[in-house]
């Protein structure tokens, strides 16, 4: 190393560490939210991209501590992954835009997480919780463990639409099945779900045995030729879209639904129009860069003439111990069924986990529930909580 | 002449199954042929004039405004040449009305002259008789209400839950009316209320009614309030509707100053389902008359508080507002003649045609009644009002 590389990576380390204590953080500290810095290299590429520097930096190892979710709470609150994004990343999401080809509108909802890392049945076992496997924000109301929180939150989805025996519900995004089969076994429905790939269908197929459901693989077309759906309900999918495909899904799905329609949809949201989404979990994890977490704004705009919103629900708060318990689980399948699983893997599960706990527990990210009907429920749609 | 308009109103009745003189209580009843020309030149402003003139009627005229919203008539008739020159003469002297920003527009350059809202000082007695016995102006909240009163103070308790009440708050209110919301607050939850509102009426009759209690009512302008993190709690309760576009972001400026860090702010609005449209014709012409005043959407409204508020929850009530006028009407029809003697026959079916369309436009849920609660840093936790609690009766 020659002095003046020395004097650079002082400077970026001073700058780093100052930009760090802003959130009450710091280096080589000894609280669970301090941090350790295994590699200088954190000071160049962790801190300058948002969190996008900051998630691969934690991937390679480059910096470490106790309690990722409290540091990275910390600098939500602090808002320090909001700066770096500003104007040239904006820039470079725009440019972005013009080679981007449209996801289609059924893909971008069904695909999750799975993109790029390969998360597959065996995430699904490990992370999820066995009785439902529901892969969204569970309801912590009334609820102490995540298996009554995803049964809570199935529920209240039910609730919310009303259904009725015999009424037919299409899920976009139906994961390992687990609104499926709650909504076909506890409401007499019958559901026809599309999954993002392989691994869910098999889960889904094999939750769902015996009952009213029929999975199917997501694909460009949708539901061809399956129209006029009771109900709707997509939970968890409306944050992959880039913004111009949420106006198309919205209206492919108002075209899949009868007249009397309703449509549950449940987000991320941020407080913001145009923020996007946090750009390490779009790059990396989705593998959607033009994905952003819709604000109500956006999305108020999106459904303009096609539905009437008759509630929002917003229970960002929720998804702090949804997160909290699937990352308890899957720090305990460590040692069993991930043993044999990549460090930097294991390592990206469990940023996206704690990262997000964090944001949410800062309470920077909502979780709307949305419910929309396509002609308003005459007489009115009653509160339901 | 006569003969084309009322072929062509009788046909666009009839897509909302009305009949001209039919027997069904839906159907119109014209007594005067002119009713036909003003109807189509002018839409609801020329119905609602019409009406006003005496020219028809409608026994039960919710349910032929339902009908005619339903059919989604105003945008099938035939726009003819013909119709375009017999319009004219009554559309011109309306213009105003009817081109979006032009009454704004012109009150900005000092056209207009007197340009404030003066639909609240038309008549304190007349509102007495109108409204609930605490005087509130805006929409009751009915699932376990029996009579208006019931539920004009849900409502209120409502509010005052989301708000999260605490003694020793001090309360903004925004638009406070007959300081309805002010009192209830005071009585029940130990607050000490500022009320703002530009009606002279409104003032003096709040004043009196809230004697002895911890409420002080201003005449104020929402811009003039300058008081900086004075308020834990604020609320604004059906006057949104006045500020106008331009105004949002002053207006929620204004609100967020206002506040203490930890502040909350319930906000209740009538609401459009889609952005960008303008304020009724007839409306803003005998109703709202102040150019600015117009129904935000969704989409308006969350854009106006992105980087002031956290929105912690946007309830949809709009159905609510139907009952609620309904009882207001029949507490007038309960003194017509109280009303016809004090005020007269015009004003008295002024304001049948004016509260009996609003029925229609909730019953068919085309105007939406939001209750939106805004924190100025998110609530940590979630935000989880007590009466939550309550289970609401299964489902819908």
């Amino acid at each position: 190393m020659t002095a003046g590389e020395a004097v650079v990576i002082e400077n970026l380390e001073r700058r780093g560490r100052a930009i760090l204590s802003e959130a009450g953080i710091t280096v080589g500290g000894d609280r669970p939210w301090d941090i350790a810095v295994a590699d200088h290299r954190f000071y160049a590429g962790g801190l300058s991209g948002g969190s996008l520097g900051l998630g691969a930096a934690y991937v390679d190892g480059w910096w470490d501590c106790d309690a990722l979710d409290q540091t990275m709470e910390r600098l939500a609150r602090a808002r320090i992954c909001d700066g770096p994004r500003k104007a040239h990343n904006r820039l470079l999401s725009r440019l972005r835009r013009f080679r981007s080809k449209p996801q289609g509108a059924w893909r971008g909802a069904t695909a999750g997480i799975e993109r790029r890392h390969g998360i597959g049945a065996d995430f699904y076992r490990a992370v999820l919780d066995p009785a439902t496997m529901g892969f969204s924000c569970g309801y912590w109301r009334k609820a102490n463990s995540l298996d009554q929180a995803q049964a809570n939150k199935f529920d209240l989805v039910c609730r919310k639409l009303g259904l009725q025996p015999g009424q037919r519900v299409l899920e976009i995004g139906a994961g390992c099945g687990g609104f499926a089969a709650h909504a076909a076994r506890h409401h007499g429905v019958s559901v026809h779900g599309i999954v993002a790939n392989s691994a869910q269908l098999e889960l889904a197929r094999e939750r769902c045995g015996g009952l009213d459901v029929e999975v199917v693989l997501g694909d460009e077309a949708g539901p061809a030729g399956r129209e006029n759906f009771d109900r709707a309900v997509c939970l968890g999918g409306g944050q992959h879209f880039a913004p111009s495909d949420l106006t198309r899904f919205v209206c492919a799905v108002h075209g899949a639904l009868g007249d009397d329609g309703l449509f549950l949809l449940e987000t991320v949201g941020s407080k913001r129009s145009g923020a996007g989404a946090d750009p390490w979990f779009a790059e990396h994890v989705v593998g959607l860069p033009d994905m952003r977490f819709p604000s109500v704004a956006e999305l108020g705009r999106a459904i303009e003439g096609l539905f009437v919103a008759e509630d929002w629900h917003n229970f960002g708060a929720d998804y702090d111990p949804t997160l909290g318990a699937w990352n308890a689980r899957l720090e305990a399948a460590r040692d069993g069924v991930l043993a044999g699983c990549d460090e930097r893997l294991y390592r990206t599960w469990q940023f996206l986990l704690l990262g997000s706990q964090g944001a949410f527990r800062a309470r920077a990210l909502d979780l709307w529930q949305v419910v929309l009907a396509r002609k308003p429920v005459e007489g009115g749609w009653r509160l339901v909580r | 002449m006569a003969d084309f308009y009322e072929k062509l109103v009788t046909d666009l009745f009839a897509l909302g199954d009305v009949r001209i003189n039919g027997d069904r209580p839906w159907d119109a009843q014209v007594h005067d042929r002119r009713f036909f020309r003003k109807a189509l030149s002018l839409g609801t402003m020329g119905l609602g004039e019409a009406y006003v003139d005496g020219w028809w009627d409608c026994p039960a005229l919710e349910e032929f405004g339902v009908r005619i919203l339903n059919a989604d008539v105003r945008h099938k008739v035939p726009i003819t040449p013909r119709l375009v020159l017999g319009a004219l003469p009554q559309l011109l002297p309306n213009l105003h009305y009817f081109v979006p920003g032009l009454r704004e527009a012109a009150a900005r350059l000092g056209f207009l002259g007197d340009a404030v809202e003066r639909h609240y000082n038309i008549g304190n007695d007349f509102y007495q008789v109108l409204l609930d016995k605490r005087m509130t102006y805006t929409c009751g909240y009915w699932p376990e209400a029996e009579t208006l009163d019931e539920a004009g103070e849900a409502k209120l308790e409502m509010v005052c839950c989301k708000l999260g009440l605490k003694p020793g708050h001090r309360v903004l209110d925004i638009g406070c009316g007959w300081a309805s919301f002010a009192r209830y607050a005071v009585e029940h939850y130990g607050v000490t209320v500022t009320g703002i509102t530009i009606s002279e009426e409104q003032r003096r009759l709040g004043t009196e009614l809230a004697a002895g209690l911890p409420i002080e009512i201003r005449l104020q302008d929402y811009r003039d309030v300058t008081d900086k993190g004075a308020f834990d709690r604020a609320v604004s309760l059906g006057m949104f509707e006045h500020v106008g576009r331009r105004n949002y972001p002053a207006y929620m400026r204004m609100v967020h100053d206002a506040l203490t860090p930890d502040g909350l702010f319930v906000l209740e609005t009538i609401g459009e389902n889609v952005s960008g449209t303008h304020c009724n014709p007839w409306f803003s012409k005998y109703v709202f008359n102040s150019p600015a005043s117009v129904f935000p959407s969704t989409a308006e409204v969350s854009r106006s508080v992105e980087g002031l508020f956290a929105i912690e929850d946007w309830q949809n009530f709009s159905y609510d507002y139907a009952p609620t006028i309904e009882h207001w009407w029949a507490n007038v029809e309960a003194e017509r003649d109280w009303v016809l003697e004090t005020y007269g026959e015009r004003f008295y079916r002024l304001w049948e045609f004016c509260f009996k369309s609003c029925i229609s436009s909730f019953r068919g849920r085309y105007s939406q009644m939001w209750q939106i609660v805004l924190a100025k840093q998110p609530v940590e936790g979630g935000f989880h009002p007590d009466y939550w609690d309550v289970e609401p009766d299964d489902g819908r």
